[in-house]
């Protein structure tokens, strides 16, 4: 078979012009050369997105040193509707599973609930005169996203205002969230740093 | 078209107008007296407008002259140099004085001392933006005289934050994260330390010195009002869902507070509403009154198109301040709201047509409102402490 009359000569152009793919392929003659692109491209393409994923962990000087507990968690659900805040600011309590443990005493695959203040407002813009030093690159919360957070207890000592906690019939720390980075890490388990 | 005879015949006069509006109807009706009879309930229905708004007026001016004598209110009011400056007055808007002058700060939250001697209140930088629910941590904490003179200001800014008088008025209550801290005013130093228990702002000492309201989170409802016993620690709630601004009874067995209650039903088309900016459904803030245990709760008065705060009764428990503004807030960022003023006994009342809340509470009394002018905040002494002129 011609390599130049080859199906794929017609996508990828004339031989000329393939120096770069030649150094992939050794250039060992246009069968090898075809063949090895085709296992190539979603190898290259895996490696990329794998490099992504390790890349966005969400860590940065923030979230790593603010807080006593730092997590990558998922947010579980949203329970209800975030009232507006453009009169009252209030936190909002929301439900994580914990995947990572960065520091702190919480464990791997617990539960834990995290309040959020005015969690309408992208976490870069989030603080103001009454939340005190919070943050994080978090545009929006979604349910099944996963976060890596710096967070503080108790509740009390963060934040006095109103919270809204719909699971205020279930027992345990109210966690104050600090900083908030969104994070592409999946499943419990994961390896994150 | 007209013809020539009919417009012979028009009426040229009163009666004769009278009598061709009567002729064109059907014979057997003494048509004439039909008309007649038309003008005459006209005439007195405008009579009885007329006697309604007089009536009222006589009611105002009898509650005015009613509480003229009766002590002093203060409240706060932006000045001309859009500060925010204290003021004192009589209970009928008489005597306006302006106590602090202060164009390079601004001054909330006066609250009289129990025995009418005290002031004190929050002195804030002034670029500082009051907040109109974060007010009693912002600035620091002053005392003055009742008249305003010799003010002395407690620590520094942040310090002794939501500041309330004890009964006696050696001591002050605080509220922070920390929690609640009850300190000697004379030594400065914590002589109490109690949990907050959720109280987050609003806290008020009773007049027993037994106990504490405040607004609170409780049981993942944030703005309830609660109350707190100061011996065991316990708190109950009065009241639960959109609630702020509680004070005491003077008998320490009752508490004012606003709420806005939920699913308020909206009968103009959501025209109050939208003049305000306000999203439909959202509803109007009104005053009501309750027992310690939050079980008989009364409406004391609400207005739709108007969120009612800063309730405070009078040190005799006959009558009752509030703020009407038509934005939430109670105003503050517009130079505060019009004070209003009246008869506990008259509650429930509702000011003006309000047809949502008329049809959710229709025995109202309706007694009279003595409207005081624009202020925020406002706080009744039966002292003697105006200043003279």
């Amino acid at each position: 078979m011609n390599c130049e009359t080859s199906p794929m000569s017609k996508v990828l152009g004339p031989r000329s012009k393939r120096s770069f793919f030649r150094l992939w392929t050794l250039d060992v003659g246009p069968w090898t050369f075809h063949a090895g692109l085709r296992g190539l491209l979603p190898v290259l393409l895996g490696m990329t997105l794998s490099c992504k994923d390790k890349t966005d962990t969400g860590a940065d000087p923030s979230v790593t040193t603010l807080g006593s507990t730092e997590v990558t968690a998922e947010l579980m659900a949203i329970p209800g509707e975030f009232p507006p805040n453009d009169l009252y600011n209030y936190a909002y309590v929301l439900k994580y599973r914990v995947l990572a443990v960065h520091r702190g005493q919480i464990k791997q695959g617990e539960e834990i609930l995290v309040a959020h203040y005015n969690p309408l407002k992208p976490r870069p813009s989030a603080a103001d005169e009454n939340s005190g030093k919070l943050g994080g690159n978090l545009q929006r919360f979604k349910a099944g996203d996963v976060h890596r957070m710096a967070l503080e207890t108790p509740l009390d000592q963060h934040w006095m205002g109103g919270v809204i906690d719909k699971y205020f019939d279930q027992k345990g720390t109210r966690y104050w969230a600090v900083w908030t980075n969104k994070s592409n890490v999946q499943g419990p388990g994961s390896k994150v740093e | 078209m007209v013809s020539l005879e009919r417009w012979k015949k028009r009426p040229t006069t009163p009666a004769t107008l009278l009598h061709s509006l009567c002729s064109p109807w059907p014979s057997g009706i003494c048509m004439k007296f039909w008309c007649l009879g038309v003008w005459v309930v006209s005439f007195l229905l405008i009579l009885l407008s007329v006697h309604e708004l007089y009536s009222n007026d006589v009611r105002v001016a009898q509650l005015s002259r009613e509480v003229r004598s009766k002590g002093w209110i203060v409240f706060s009011a932006r000045e001309a140099k859009n500060d925010w400056d204290l003021f004192v007055m009589r209970p009928d808007g008489s005597n306006r004085q302006n106590i602090t002058q202060t164009p390079e700060t601004h001054e909330t939250g006066g609250r009289f001392s129990p025995d009418g001697q005290k002031l004190l209140y929050r002195r804030i930088p002034k670029n500082t933006k009051v907040s109109h629910d974060q007010w009693g941590s912002q600035g620091q904490l002053v005392v003055a005289n009742a008249d305003g003179s010799n003010p002395i200001a407690i620590g520094s800014i942040g310090e002794f934050p939501w500041a309330s008088w004890s009964p006696d008025a050696k001591q002050v209550a605080c509220l922070s994260k920390k929690g609640i801290e009850i300190y000697d005013l004379a030594s400065k130093k914590v002589i109490r330390k109690l949990d907050r228990k959720g109280i987050y702002q609003q806290m008020f000492w009773s007049p027993d010195g037994k106990q504490f309201c405040g607004t609170a989170n409780y049981y993942g409802e944030s703005w309830t009002v609660v109350r707190m016993d100061l011996a065991t620690g316990s708190v109950n709630p009065i009241n639960k869902f959109q609630n702020c601004t509680p004070d005491w009874f003077p008998d320490s067995q009752r508490i004012i507070f606003s709420y806005r209650p939920a699913n308020q039903e909206v009968l103009d088309g959501g025209k109050r509403a939208q003049s305000v900016g306000q999203q439909l459904g959202y509803g109007w803030t009104q005053l009501w009154m309750a027992d310690l245990e939050g079980k008989s709760k009364t409406l004391i008065y609400g207005e739709d198109g108007r969120h009612v705060y800063g309730g405070a009764i009078s040190p005799d428990g006959r009558y009752v301040l509030f703020t009407r503004s038509n934005m939430d807030g109670g105003g503050l960022e517009e130079g505060g709201a019009p004070i209003g003023l009246m008869r506990l006994q008259d509650a429930p009342s509702i000011g003006g047509e309000s047809p949502a809340l008329r049809k959710l509470h229709p025995k109202t009394k309706d007694g009279p409102v003595l409207d005081l002018g624009m202020g925020w905040e406002p706080h009744w002494t039966y002292a003697e402490v105006g200043r003279k002129k």
